[in-house]
């Protein structure tokens, strides 16, 4: 797989953010702009009905955002913050989806977070743990 | 909304992502052709947002208009910006970004079909 790549270059890139990190980091910027759009409209339109479920959504959205910049830039310092901004994601999502499920009230408006991210077939579930598991297999070079 | 339009944008979609997911199992690249068929599923994207704007200044509003007009809106980049991303590096799993990016549009584009459904006919 990885012989048939084509680099203009013809320098071979970290091997974080190349290859299936690319496709990582499409994944990311996707649901950075799915929960922060979702994020700015419930801000903009009604943050008076669950401020800090809203915060929250908007909370989610940056983190996103940094980790699809951390995961396609290549050194070891945004190695490091794709690692915490992965891990941050994963509890936030096993934090907010187990209250969304015990007290409804708590988040009324959907987040992207909301049971597990049901509402968006679990990716924001599973996409901290893959990402966390490429960063594993792509350790920093020495 | 018009039905039919948005229809024939998720086959479009759905033709790309399955298209590219071929060429990715084959170890094949994106070629020309493929690109003419996401170009023309881009341009129905457009179509689908000018119809959406002018039916929203028409009067018919489903009930989360802000919502609905963000996924049209968003809908537009979401494609180029794939293909960019995909053909910056030309690897195999490159290819699937755009797979992504076709399933992604086709997904936001159903949700509003969804979210239409709200107008009173």
């Amino acid at each position: 797989m990885a012989d048939e790549t084509v680099y203009p270059d013809g320098v071979a890139p970290d091997p974080r953010t190349s290859g299936p990190g690319r496709l990582l980091v499409a994944v990311y910027a996707l649901f950075a702009l799915a929960a922060g759009s979702r994020a700015a409209v419930q801000l903009g339109t009604k943050f008076d009905e669950a401020p800090t479920a809203y915060l929250l959504s908007a909370l989610a959205a940056t983190v996103y955002l940094v980790a699809t910049v951390a995961l396609a830039r290549p050194g070891p310092r945004w190695r490091r913050i794709a690692v915490l901004t992965c891990s941050f994601e994963l509890l936030g999502v096993l934090a907010v989806g187990t209250v969304s499920l015990f007290d409804r009230g708590a988040f009324p408006d959907a987040t992207v977070w909301s049971v597990y991210g049901r509402g968006y077939g679990f990716i924001p579930l599973v996409l901290p743990m893959i990402g966390l598991y490429w960063l594993r297999r792509t350790p920093p070079p020495r | 909304m018009r039905n039919d339009l948005s229809a024939v944008l998720i086959g479009a979609c759905l033709l790309g992502a399955i298209w590219t997911a071929v060429l990715a199992a084959l170890d094949r690249r994106v070629s020309n052709r493929l690109l003419i068929e996401l170009a023309v599923t881009e341009v129905l994207v457009l179509v689908q947002l000018v119809v959406a704007i002018v039916e929203v200044i028409g009067g018919d509003r489903p009930d989360s208009t802000l919502t609905f007009l963000a996924y049209a809106v968003g809908e537009v980049v979401i494609l180029p910006v794939g293909v960019l991303w995909s053909q910056a590096e030309k690897s195999r799993s490159s290819t699937l970004v755009i797979t992504i990016a076709g399933l992604a549009v086709a997904v936001m584009t159903a949700r509003m079909l969804q979210m239409w459904s709200s107008v009173g006919g």
